[in-house]
């Protein structure tokens, strides 16, 4: 969308800066602004992304990222020279390792440099005042025009511009009165406040890869999580931890008269009996059973070591935050929903059926974390977003008009200018020319 | 039972078949009439879509974008919006030529998937980024899908011979339809790939495709599943399959560097082919409704089950459909009455707007609701790479689009990579696993 303007832009920066050519400095300035490194960064990057995506597949997975591990585990599969070959690449994290990482480097600098540069040309779009002085420059736009009639289209030619939605600027010379009107210039600044909003989400993803904090936690309804790497400042209580289940439905296992017997649900009747297939602790089958003597959860003694969680449709732990030994909030998390307080985030994360209160209820496992990217990398999708919306979905459009005064005569010269959809913008440009004919012939 | 939506798909399905349909007779009669009818017709259609997706909805008592069936279903309905709209824009009906039989094979495609109403989200499902990834996502996926036809047919009408190749002088005037060029693509292309994901032993063990019925035996051994239940010979099917998606994909570019004289007219070909394609899906469709041809069950590698026969069929069509078609077609044709400058600009304008869709719903509203369900932003996921590969093409395509030498043919390649791209991610969770794979029971 930049498209001439870029070009324009570049060849400026070229001329300004060509006395200090050999400046190591500003040739690597230079460089990194260039969009043809960009294009092919981003290029590199992709194919890199591409080999990393099928790599993971066809590279013998190691757990854990500890290089020694690393080798051995790729020494067994294939061998060397491979194994040291692959090693020294990291492809164990390809995603972390040192050139995937330097590859983003050189992204985030290049994005830097390019904001940096691009921010006055960027300014002068949205606020400099730009008008078209010579007759000559009229007829090289795209969409241009002549109107010539008497006094009163001089007034006119400036209401018709603001009646079609243009912001107008005036400058009187010798030559007329010189105009620019504008629709939609914000979308100038799209570009840029993406590029602004890409560099805040690098900087908030480097914050959260440091990895400040994370830990599983459980315990039963009533008892402390207790943090073995670091002390919260504060306490957390669970309260109460439950299981919701869908309703009951064909093909599920489930328990009947509380687990004296298990199997699987055949079909479910319209008066909401059901036809049962027991598996457990002998084949058989039941019909019409009431759907009071059954029960959502399966446990493993009877499931062939087996949890059902696919009749699941929430796991709700309540958690109470003590500070000094008072209570101050209690909130009920869910997958979906984690409590966040003082920077700490906890994850309702998975249960454990193994260890349970004397009401039957399950442990819950829970993942706290704590990092300071979030900030930055909200902003940043929020900044993206934006300049998005401003740059694709709104167009600029430019509109010059030079007012000449003959004696008794004037002459409107109009050109119009507008970064894509021009189909669109000259029929609006023509609506323009048709409304300032009338005064012609009033004249 | 027949379910309220799936009728109203159906409706709107006929709808983009008639409308297509109309098209072609209005390029081929360059009748002005025909042409308007299909672009309201088409219009029409898009009230059922419309309502099928809201009944389902109400039935689930969700947004119904929780499996592909719905997420192709969206698509296809951004497709004909897309069409609608540049029809309108540029005021030129031609431009559904190419837009209503993505639609038409995007339906057909979705209503092989499980369509089950599923009122049962896991936990992790339960949230309303979810509607927001996924309609944008496939919102945006859409958005592509024109880009990509525009791109596809800006590199299949490259007919002026590159500077590389000039024309000899006196050379024999260029036939209407290239038997090698279809060979090539059609048939070899698919082949190999099968062959080859064979030999890298990709394609899956155990394969129900076939039938049960020795009197179907003719039929299914001709569609390669011969008549036996765990038939073996499904796997062809999908590597066949699986190949003449990348050879759609593929073939607009690499045509270009085919010889002149083993090419043919670029819009007879598309159109041949297409419709042959077209044709043969309706049958092979009908063939699996009626139960002649099973496929394997909850599978997601069913469409090139589907492909595979649709293919093979279409081998047999296409000679038939070129005499049908291609008597007096030569001179018509090549004339598809829509400019390169206006395909270029339409394939812009539909990345320009499914780009911020896709950027904000697959990687954004993704991000953001894995944060919430699991505390990471990003976890390297396959789905997630393959997101981000899609962007990085888009991405590039966009700040290709400023440099000259990247503008045309280079830029429009990008558009058909990044298809491949979108394509290998939607079927990713098969091939991959990871966190998207929610399916799996």
């Amino acid at each position: 969308m930049a498209n001439e303007t870029t070009r324009k832009d570049s060849a400026r920066g070229r001329n300004k800066s060509s006395a200090r050519d050999n400046d190591l400095f500003s040739r690597l300035w230079n460089t990194l602004k260039s969009m043809k490194f960009a294009i092919i960064l981003l290029l590199v990057i992709t194919a890199l992304t591409v080999v990393n995506l099928f790599a993971n597949e066809f590279i013998v997975q190691v757990r854990g990222e500890m290089p020694g591990l690393a080798y051995s585990t790729y020494h067994e599969a294939y061998g060397e020279p491979r194994a040291s070959v692959l090693t020294m690449l990291q492809m164990y994290a390809p995603y972390r390792s040192w050139w995937y990482t330097i590859l983003l480097g050189l992204l985030t600098l290049s994005l830097v440099v390019c904001t940096i540069d691009r921010a006055p040309m960027v300014w002068k779009l949205l606020f400099g005042r730009r008008f078209l002085a010579a007759d000559s420059q009229y007829p090289g736009h795209d969409h241009h025009a002549e109107i010539s009639g008497g006094r009163e289209l001089e007034q006119h030619v400036q209401d018709v511009i603001k009646r079609a939605g243009f912001t107008v600027n005036a400058k009187e010379t010798k030559q007329g009165t010189l105009l620019h009107g504008r629709k939609s210039s914000i979308a100038h600044t799209g570009a840029w406040i993406v590029h602004v909003g890409f560099i805040l989400l690098i900087v908030g993803a480097a914050l959260i890869a440091r990895n400040e904090y994370r830990e599983n936690v459980s315990g039963l309804p009533g008892e402390w999580l207790e943090p073995d790497e670091r002390a919260w400042g504060f306490n957390v209580r669970v309260e109460d931890f439950t299981i919701e289940y869908y309703p009951l439905r064909e093909g599920q296992y489930v328990q009947i008269d509380g687990g004296r017997q298990v199997g699987r649900i055949d079909n479910v009747y319209r008066d909401s009996t059901l036809a049962i297939q027991i598996l457990s602790p002998r084949q058989g089958f039941e019909d019409h059973v009431n759907p009071d003597r059954v029960s959502n959860r399966i446990d493993r003694r009877f499931g062939g070591n087996r949890i059902d969680q696919s009749n699941i449709a929430d796991y709700i732990a309540v958690l109470s935050v003590f500070e000094d030994g008072e209570k101050v909030l209690t909130e009920s998390i869910e997958v979906n929903h984690p409590l966040r307080y003082n920077g700490y985030r906890f994850y309702q994360s998975s249960f454990n059926d193994q260890r349970t209160d004397a009401q039957g209820r399950w442990t819950t496992v829970i993942e706290v974390r704590r990092d300071s990217g979030g900030p930055f990398v909200w902003a940043g999708i929020a900044l993206v977003t934006l300049g998005l919306l401003l740059g694709l979905y709104l167009t600029p459009r430019d509109l010059f008009a030079k007012v000449k005064r003959d004696g008794e005569r004037v002459t409107v010269l109009l050109a119009g200018k507008s970064k894509g959809r021009r189909t669109e913008f000259e029929q609006a440009f023509q609506r323009i020319v048709r409304q300032l004919e009338p005064a012609k012939e009033a004249a | 039972m027949e379910r309220i939506d799936s009728l109203l798909y159906s409706i709107s399905f006929c709808a983009y078949l008639a409308s297509f349909v109309l098209y072609i007779v209005h390029v081929a009669l360059k009748k002005q009439k025909p042409g308007v009818i299909a672009t309201i017709i088409a219009g029409i259609g898009l009230v059922p879509h419309s309502a099928a997706i809201v009944a389902r909805g109400i039935q689930q008592g969700h947004i119904p974008l929780a499996n592909m069936y719905e997420y192709m279903g969206l698509m296809a309905w951004m497709v004909i919006a897309g069409l609608i709209a540049f029809v309108l824009r540029f005021r030129n009906t031609r431009i559904g030529v190419f837009l209503a039989p993505i639609a038409v094979m995007l339906l057909v495609t979705a209503s092989l998937l499980p369509s089950d109403v599923n009122r049962q989200l896991m936990p992790a499902l339960q949230s309303t980024w979810l509607a927001i990834h996924v309609s944008l996502a496939a919102l945006g996926s859409g958005a592509f899908l024109i880009a990509f036809a525009a791109a596809a047919l800006v590199l299949l009408t490259a007919e002026g011979d590159s500077p590389r190749r000039p024309a000899k002088k006196n050379a024999p005037a260029r036939k209407a339809f290239s038997w090698a060029e279809f060979a090539i693509f059609w048939i070899g292309a698919p082949v190999v790939t099968w062959l080859v994901l064979a030999a890298v032993g990709l394609l899956p063990e155990e394969v129900h495709m076939g039938s049960r019925q020795p009197a179907e035996a003719a039929i299914t051994a001709f569609t390669l599943g011969r008549g036996a239940d765990h038939s073996l010979l499904g796997q062809p099917a999908i590597g066949l399959g699986i190949g003449m998606v990348l050879a759609a994909i593929v073939w607009p570019f690499v045509r270009v560097q085919l010889s002149p004289s083993n090419r043919g007219n670029g819009m007879h070909q598309f159109i041949t082919i297409v419709l042959a394609l077209l044709i043969s899906a309706i049958i092979t469709g009908f063939l699996i409704k009626g139960g002649t041809i099973q496929l394997t069950p909850r599978s997601y590698l069913k469409i090139f089950e589907f492909f595979g026969p649709v293919l093979v069929i279409s081998w047999a069509l296409a000679p038939l459909v070129h005499i049908l078609i291609g008597a007096g077609a030569v001179s018509w044709l090549p004339k598809l009455g829509v400019q390169r400058t206006v395909l270029q600009e339409i394939s812009y304008s539909a990345v320009a707007i499914g780009y911020p869709l896709y950027t904000v719903g697959a990687l954004f509203a993704g991000a953001i609701w894995a944060e919430q369900a699991w505390g990471t932003w990003w976890s390297w996921d396959p789905k997630e790479v393959g997101a981000l590969i899609i962007w990085l093409f888009y991405t590039v395509f966009l700040h290709a689009r400023h440099q000259r030498k990247w503008s045309g043919d280079r830029a429009a390649l990008l558009l058909v990579l990044g298809m491949m791209f979108v394509f290998i991610s939607f079927f990713g969770n098969y091939f991959f696993g990871g966190l998207h794979s929610f399916e799996t029971t």
